[in-house]
């Protein structure tokens, strides 16, 4: 899945509660007070389209906006290595929310339904350090938007943009925050992965409560990143990217706490992604799933039946001083996968209009009885 | 020994407890006098602060169209660019709530999105039930301040209608707001989404201004190159000059405040000093069993220390109770001054509650300082000799009067040196008080001298007795005669201050309002300037004889962001009151060559002269102009130039205006006019329409409450100074009693004796009133040519009026001659034998 639907859902304020922590009042967190005053709403989603059959996707077109569903967003997540092997970890994601189903009628250039949010986060692995960034603005007036010929997805100065033919993606992404900035080039190595059900992915039993889903799970990375000052010098870097799509109008069903989400790119050219739904309880709901790609690209679904989830470690933010499972072994048996996932850096915390943990994580372990290594992203929301 | 000692001081107050009263009083109206002030200062700073910070928000600049108006694509340009990362796009619009009648308010039209970054919502954070999305979604919704909403019965969800651009439109409240600012009577905008509000200004496509949050590259960057047509101001630089400004004023406040301690100061000393002449036999005594003179100046200054004490503390209650009320009048002032509308006010800090209790126990110390040493000075015998004291008064006063001589020196020089330094203009002032106080009892002895042979004509031997009993009494007099005379001067200085002031501001309005009637937009800063058509209307009236369009514009210089008035000159000329540059050389220069005016208080900040160039941003590039003379402007708010219409049009290319002079035509009076002007403007929103008398009025009107203030403190100053003088001529009189009795018994009637009694303080009065006097115009000279300038930048002419200088003479002789009523009374009564059965 992913996951990042109950991020947006305090945007639309959908009964999510506990599923993000309430932004607080604190006036130094302006976008939080923005997330909150536009959340502050309560609508049933009709006049929406809603993600209710399979569906089969086409390319370009479904890399650009679908503007009659309530939310969107273009997920990008990579590990990448400069000089003398150092390691970054990168997270850019634009997401869309409609606030109303339809466009205000008005001669104002600045009229729109469309509220954009955008987040980029840089971990710099040997300084330790955790850069995060975010701009909110309107879908009017060329501030935001997207489009799939050209392709272009675009939040403010932050932008993904490019050629989306299908298996032949070729993107340019670039952000920058006050003290990190990234301008990297993104070329697919495996043809788009349709996730749940063809594409449909069940978030609760309810039908229409789903999204639509699909990941291009290994994105062979290279570019520059800078981190400091303006006049840092940049490094060169390359590595792997995964991109996740999604778009819905509903939310998580009552009882689900949040989720966690792996992204992870391993040494024999495999690629895994899973989501366990985390109830009040603790426990995995029946919507978890996910997908194993092979390195030829044959696609594998994983429903949590397949899946042994076991929390190793936490780490307590001191910021939030919320404690978050950041150690993982995560086990495919009838694929012989045994996983220990450990993050880069434990801070990876971020702290914007939203909170939830978001980092690159370092994968070993065994395929086969073989030593495995690798590199993903972890998400952790509803904490 | 010391037990004894303060016993000795205790009983001695015992007997005397008015004596102890008039002390802590004293003391205490000092301290409460400056406690006061402060507090009600530091109420109005941090206001002031708040409200700027209500206003400003975040935001570090401004985007502003440097005429028309700003294009909105500029916004996301600088986004999609990179070159800002925190903006926020502002339409602003005056709107009348309810119909044409209605109560004025400004329509802000924001992005809900990106304003939370930078000021709660201008400030106003979003009460219960707000509803951003419907906000941003749904044309022709408003969220409206709580206190419309109560004055209006509106809720989210009621419809209201706005009167704007001449026409009413019916709007939906989806949510209120309540004001940070806690201020009933600041005045709250309506806020609306951007869109919205661009659609019912039909200004679709350009914005009011663009306010960001920049980084210092970013700043330079934007500032080097702006888009074209607009210009980058910091947002603070507005304000900076503002600052400035308040800050002269609380510190004219702190001076006054200052001014009441050390008069108070002068209460104290002369109480102690009384206290110690009258305990002369006693501290004789006590030297003859063997006190030393360590343990008497302890023992003295130690009962100073436990009087400031108690003064100190009751004068920080008084001085809470009076702070209430001069908070309201400071921050009237500032509002009035700097704001154009009121300013909520803030709790104070607790510093100034520590400050005052030092000042007022270190004012008390070193009051008594003097009096102790003169305690612990005296030998044995001479302490029980009366004589001695009073010859030693006397040459003590001519010492202090040839002391007062270095003192006016080092006076002239603190404000030589600091030429334009107001601390040190304050310290000069503070010194030639000083040196008037030195002087005063030597004038007062000169002044009896001189009028003994009057009073010896005028009244016989009781005059006689009357005038030589006070220079024989100057040891008891002679510092409440100072402290009076002190006290009385700055009366007289401040009152004549203020009249010179308001004499100049009425010939100022005089000078500068030619025009009969006067039209300006709400707000000429929002940028909608009048078509010409309205003026074309407006000639066309047969009252009409001719109008004198302006423009007013702000722009960004070296010197900051400052006003710029672009005008024709009337039928009276151009209405400018010259203060360098020869007027008629100044305005026909104008004509010809890129010349420019400036005012004065400009001219003064930045040493701008006659002859200088100026360099102005304009529509064609960076401009420079030639200053040919230099006006008076009492107004604040940085008006810096004056310009011919046509220089403007030349350089600038919005060519609207945002104000008009109406001269009426010959035949016509201003209220048939306004009737036919008003008619004409009908459907106009914005236009604001005053005559000249209005103008005039209102100006004059918050001169007066600006000036209330000042009024209050030099009132409590003098009433300071009326207990001084009382606690004195009490002492003296009272400690007489023996004296009146011989004189009863010497067959003086009991009339005689009170008018003899009456007489010796009214002459003190006369004395102090005399002295005070000359050193009040001082005072004036210096407020007006000194610290006014200084302050402010204003000069204005010293006009010494006799009301100000006569009600200070009465003040002073009023003060003294009721401080006699009850020693004569007193004296009157006296029998033959109680007074003398000592004898």
């Amino acid at each position: 899945m992913n996951s990042r639907l109950p991020l947006v859902a305090p945007l639309i304020a959908i009964g999510c509660a506990g599923c993000v922590q309430e932004p607080t009042d604190d006036p130094a967190s302006p976008a939080a007070m923005a997330v909150r005053y536009l959340s502050d709403g309560d609508d049933d989603g009709s006049g929406y389209a809603r993600a209710l059959e399979p569906r089969v996707f086409e390319f370009p077109e479904d890399h650009g906006s679908h503007p009659e569903f309530r939310t969107e967003w273009w997920y990008f997540t990579g590990n990448v290595f400069g000089s003398s092997r150092r390691h970054y970890g990168f997270e850019v994601t634009f997401f869309r929310v409609a606030l109303a189903p339809t466009a205000p009628e008005s001669r104002s250039a600045w009229a729109t339904n469309q509220f954009w949010m955008a987040h980029f986060a840089l971990t710099d692995t040997v300084s330790g350090r955790f850069h995060a960034a975010e701009r909110l603005t309107r879908g009017a007036l060329g501030l935001a938007g997207a489009s799939h010929a050209p392709f272009r997805v675009w939040v403010e100065d932050w932008k993904i943009e490019g050629s989306a033919e299908a298996g032949a993606e070729s993107f340019r992404l670039r952000a920058r925050g006050e003290e990190a900035e990234i301008d990297l080039q993104l070329e697919s190595l495996k043809p788009a992965v349709a996730q749940g059900d063809r594409g449909l992915d069940a978030k609760g039993p309810e039908p229409g409560n789903a999204s639509y889903y699909y990941s291009l799970p290994r994105l062979a990375v290279s570019g520059s990143v800078r981190v400091g000052e303006d006049d840092a010098e940049a490094d060169e870097v390359e590595g792997l990217a995964w991109m996740d799509r999604e778009w819905a109008t509903s939310a998580l069903s009552e009882g689900i706490a949040g989720w966690d989400w792996f992204a992870l790119q391993l040494s024999d050219g495999r690629d895994l992604m899973y989501y366990r739904l985390r109830g009040d309880d603790g426990q995995a709901s029946p919507e978890s799933g996910g997908t194993l790609v092979a390195a030829g690209g044959e696609v594998r679904r994983l429903v949590r039946s397949d899946v042994v989830l076991e929390v190793l470690d936490y780490w307590t933010s001191p910021l939030s001083e919320v404690r978050y499972p950041v150690q993982w072994r995560l086990a495919v048996p009838h694929a012989q996968l045994d996983l220990s996932i450990v993050p880069y850096i434990p801070n990876q915390e971020v702290d914007l209009s939203v909170r939830y943990w978001e980092g690159a994580v370092r994968v070993s372990g065994t395929a086969g009885g073989q030593a495995i290594g690798g590199s993903g992203y972890l998400e952790l929301a509803g904490y | 020994m010391s037990g004894l000692l303060a016993l000795a001081a205790g009983r001695f107050y015992l007997r005397h407890p008015w004596q102890l009263a008039l002390a802590v009083a004293g003391i205490s109206l000092g301290v409460a006098v400056y406690v006061g002030v402060d507090l009600a200062n530091d109420s109005a700073r941090r206001a002031f602060e708040l409200s700027t910070e209500v206003i400003r928000g975040q935001t570090t600049h401004r985007l502003l169209p440097v005429g028309g108006s700003l294009p909105e694509q500029y916004f996301s340009e600088l986004l999609r660019d990179g070159r800002v990362t925190r903006a926020a796009p502002i339409v602003e619009t005056p709107v009348r709530i309810g119909g044409n009648g209605g109560p004025r308010r400004t329509l802000l039209g924001v992005d809900p999105i990106k304003e939370a970054g930078f000021r709660d919502y201008s400030g106003f954070v979003p009460g219960r039930g707000a509803d951003f999305t419907r906000l941003i979604t749904e044309p022709g919704t408003v969220m409206v301040p709580d206190a419309l909403a109560e004055e209006f019965s509106l809720e989210t969800g009621s419809s209201v209608d706005i009167w704007l651009d001449g026409r009413l439109v019916p709007v939906e409240v989806v949510g209120t707001m309540r004001s940070v600012a806690a201020s009933a009577e600041t005045e709250p905008p309506l806020v609306t989404d951007i869109s919205t509000a661009q659609q019912l200004v039909a200004g679709t496509g350009s914005l009011s201004r663009i306010d960001l949050v920049l980084s210092p590259e970013q700043a330079r960057s934007l500032g080097e190159d702006p888009p074209s047509g607009t210009i980058l101001v910091a947002a603070a630089g507005q304000s900076d000059a503002l600052t400035e400004m308040t800050r002269a004023f609380r510190t004219n406040l702190t001076a006054l405040g200052l001014l009441a301690l050390v008069v108070g100061m002068f209460l104290i000393y002369s109480t102690m000093a009384f206290s110690i002449v009258q305990r002369r036999p006693v501290i004789g005594v006590l030297r003859a069993i063997g006190v030393d003179r360590r343990q008497l100046l302890g023992s003295v200054l130690s009962e100073a220390i436990a009087l400031g004490a108690v003064g100190s503390a009751i004068g920080l209650v008084l001085g809470e109770v009076l702070a209430r009320g001069l908070v309201d009048m400071v921050l009237r002032t500032i509002g009035d001054l700097y704001f154009g509308n009121a300013v909520s006010a803030a709790d104070p800090s607790n510093w100034i509650y520590a400050r005052g209790a030092l000042l007022g126990l270190g004012a008390t110390l070193v009051a008594a300082f003097g009096p102790a040493i003169d305690a612990s000075r005296a030998a044995p015998d001479a302490a029980l000799r009366r004589a001695a004291l009073e010859r030693s008064t006397r040459s003590r006063a001519n010492f202090a009067a040839l002391l007062a001589v270095p003192v006016l020196v080092l006076a002239a020089s603190l404000l030589l040196i600091g030429s334009r330094s107001l601390v040190m203009a304050f310290a000069g002032l503070f010194f030639v008080l000083c040196a008037g106080a030195m002087l005063t009892p030597f004038a007062t002895l000169l002044l009896m001298k001189a009028s003994e042979p009057v009073a010896r004509r005028g009244f016989g031997l009781a005059g006689l007795m009357a005038v030589r009993g006070v220079g024989a009494s100057l040891s008891r007099t002679g510092v409440a005669t100072a402290a009076l005379a002190v006290a009385v001067a700055t009366v007289i200085g401040v009152g004549v201050m203020i009249s010179s002031f308001r004499t100049s501001v009425v010939s100022w309005l005089d000078t500068t309002l030619t025009a009969d009637i006067y039209l300006t937009l709400d707000q000429p800063r929002a940028g909608r300037p009048f078509g010409s058509d309205l003026l074309a209307e407006l000639s066309a009236l047969p009252e009409v004889g001719s109008v004198a369009p302006t423009r007013y514009f702000r722009v960004r210089t070296a010197f900051g962001e400052l006003g710029v008035r672009a005008a024709e000159p009337g039928p009276e000329g151009w209405g400018v009151d010259m203060i360098a540059g020869e007027e008629g050389a100044a305005t026909a220069a104008l004509e010809i060559v890129d010349a420019i005016l400036v005012t004065e208080p400009i001219s003064y900040r930045f040493g701008l002269g006659v002859g200088d160039a100026v360099r102005l941003p304009t529509d064609s590039g960076e401009q420079a102009f030639t200053i040919t003379g230099v006006f008076r402007d009492y107004s604040t708010g940085n008006n810096a130039f004056l310009l011919p219409l046509e220089t403007y049009s030349r350089y600038w290319r919005d060519h609207g205006v945002t104000g008009v002079g109406v001269h009426l035509a010959s035949g016509y009076d201003a209220p048939e006019a306004a009737q036919a002007i008003r008619a004409t403007l009908a459907d106009r929103a914005g236009v604001q329409f005053r005559t000249t008398e209005a103008i005039e009025e209102i100006t004059l009107a918050v001169f007066d409450r600006t000036f209330r203030i000042t009024e209050v403190l030099r009132w409590l100053a003098g009433s300071i100074a009326f207990l001084g003088i009382l606690s004195a001529v009490l002492a003296i009189e009272l400690e007489r009693a023996r004296e009146v009795a011989i004189l009863r018994a010497l067959g003086f009637s009991p009339r005689e004796l009170a008018t003899q009694i009456l007489t010796r303080t009214g002459l003190l009065g006369v004395a102090a009133g005399m002295c005070a006097i000359p050193l009040g115009i001082a005072l004036a000279g210096l407020l007006v040519h000194v610290i006014n300038r200084r302050s402010f930048g204003w000069t204005m002419d010293l006009a010494v009026t006799p009301a100000p200088v006569l009600l200070g003479v009465v003040l002073a002789l009023a003060a003294a001659f009721f401080a006699g009523i009850y020693p004569a009374l007193r004296g009157s009564r006296t029998g033959l034998d109680g007074a003398l059965r000592d004898e």
